[in-house]
């Protein structure tokens, strides 16, 4: 896809999520105003009481569950409006958690995050880092059956800003260096790891390294 | 007497309910749903407290901020809009808001908020 094109697919995609925070505010502030008259009429007898309490509650949560995926699909839409920039590297690593839970919880497969207790800075291009360990992911699950777990880890003790990934779980052992490499997915997460002049090995004990480039990492001071 | 409140947005259905969930509260509500439908409420003298929408049709959010703040300085202006990033909110406080807040928010975040700066208001009379 060209930049410019790019670029319209993130745009319209941000404009659309706005859109849906604006219905999201309409149905919280009506929802939140049945539950007001719920409470004026407390001590009236009301017939099915519980049964509308409970209904409040559910498009509550439900409500807080749209706006948490609407405002991730809202950075990752903004991910595209500069080529490259400062981008924290624990923001895209939560970034990209949350956009795969859904495509990991279909293989019975859970991703989580352990992040930076301070910011690391990296100047690149936030959304191409996204798809490139989007890819890694997807090229991982590929190679695991049954259920496991994937802990990516944001770590700096290993000389440039690092992503550890530790497979855990029973399917841990079928993760194998060569069949993750013989898929369509990891040829790809390669081609843009090389662009992106990510660096990137094998463990000993099977785990997987990404390094991002020294160049242009920094601390973000207060 | 009651806070007099003006929710500029241009969602009618969120200002309208909105309001009422105000009124419920003991706040006297008003709405516009333009920019320009803002600053005349504004002349008027028929708002303390402003809950300003950013994008909006015509005159937007940014520009009714900065014209309130010039012609009517006291008037503590609470922006709640479900557009925006971190340099939106740190942009809006430097032109003068008292507050930035995320749609869809909660009505207790805004009440707290509302009520500090309802006590500003009233320190400086």
């Amino acid at each position: 896809m060209k930049s410019n094109e790019l670029a319209f697919f993130g745009k319209i995609a941000a404009g659309v999520t706005h859109e849906l925070k604006n219905i999201l505010a309409i149905i919280n502030e009506s929802n939140g105003l049945m539950d007001d008259l719920l409470e004026l009429l407390k001590d009236t007898p009301f017939p099915h009481r519980e049964k509308f309490q409970r209904s409040v509650k559910k498009i509550e949560e439900q409500i807080r569950r749209g706006v948490e995926i609407t405002s991730r699909f809202n950075l990752f839409a903004h991910s595209i409006d500069y080529p490259s920039a400062d981008v924290d590297l624990n923001s895209i690593v939560r970034q990209t958690v949350s956009l795969t839970q859904r495509f990991a919880a279909l293989q019975n497969v859970e991703i989580t995050e352990s992040l930076s207790d301070r910011p690391v800075i990296l100047f690149t291009s936030a959304f191409r880092v996204q798809m490139a360990l989007t890819k890694a992911i997807e090229a991982f699950i590929k190679c695991m059956s049954g259920s496991g777990s994937i802990l990516m880890m944001v770590r700096k003790d290993l000389g440039p800003p690092c992503l550890d990934f530790y497979c855990e779980g029973e399917c841990c052992e079928k993760v194998v260096k060569e069949a993750v490499e013989q898929s369509d997915e990891w040829q790809e997460f390669r081609e843009l790891a090389a662009i992106l002049d990510m660096r990137h090995e094998w463990r000993a004990d099977g785990g997987f390294l990404v390094f991002f480039p020294g160049v242009g990492v920094r601390e973000w001071t207060a | 007497m009651a806070v007099e409140i003006l929710i500029v947005d241009d969602e009618v259905e969120f200002a309208e309910t909105f309001a009422e969930r105000l009124e419920l509260r003991g706040f006297t509500a008003h709405i516009a749903h333009s920019g320009e439908q803002a600053l005349q409420l504004v002349d008027e003298g028929r708002a303390k407290i402003m809950v300003l929408d950013l994008k909006m049709p015509g005159m937007d959010g940014l520009e009714v901020l900065r014209r309130v703040k010039k012609s009517h300085p006291d008037i503590e202006v609470i922006i709640l809009s479900g557009h925006g990033s971190e340099m939106d909110e740190s942009f809006v406080l430097n032109l003068g808001a008292f507050a930035y807040l995320r749609k869809p928010a909660d009505i207790g975040d805004i009440l707290e908020i509302v009520k500090r700066a309802g006590k500003l208001l009233a320190d400086r009379t």
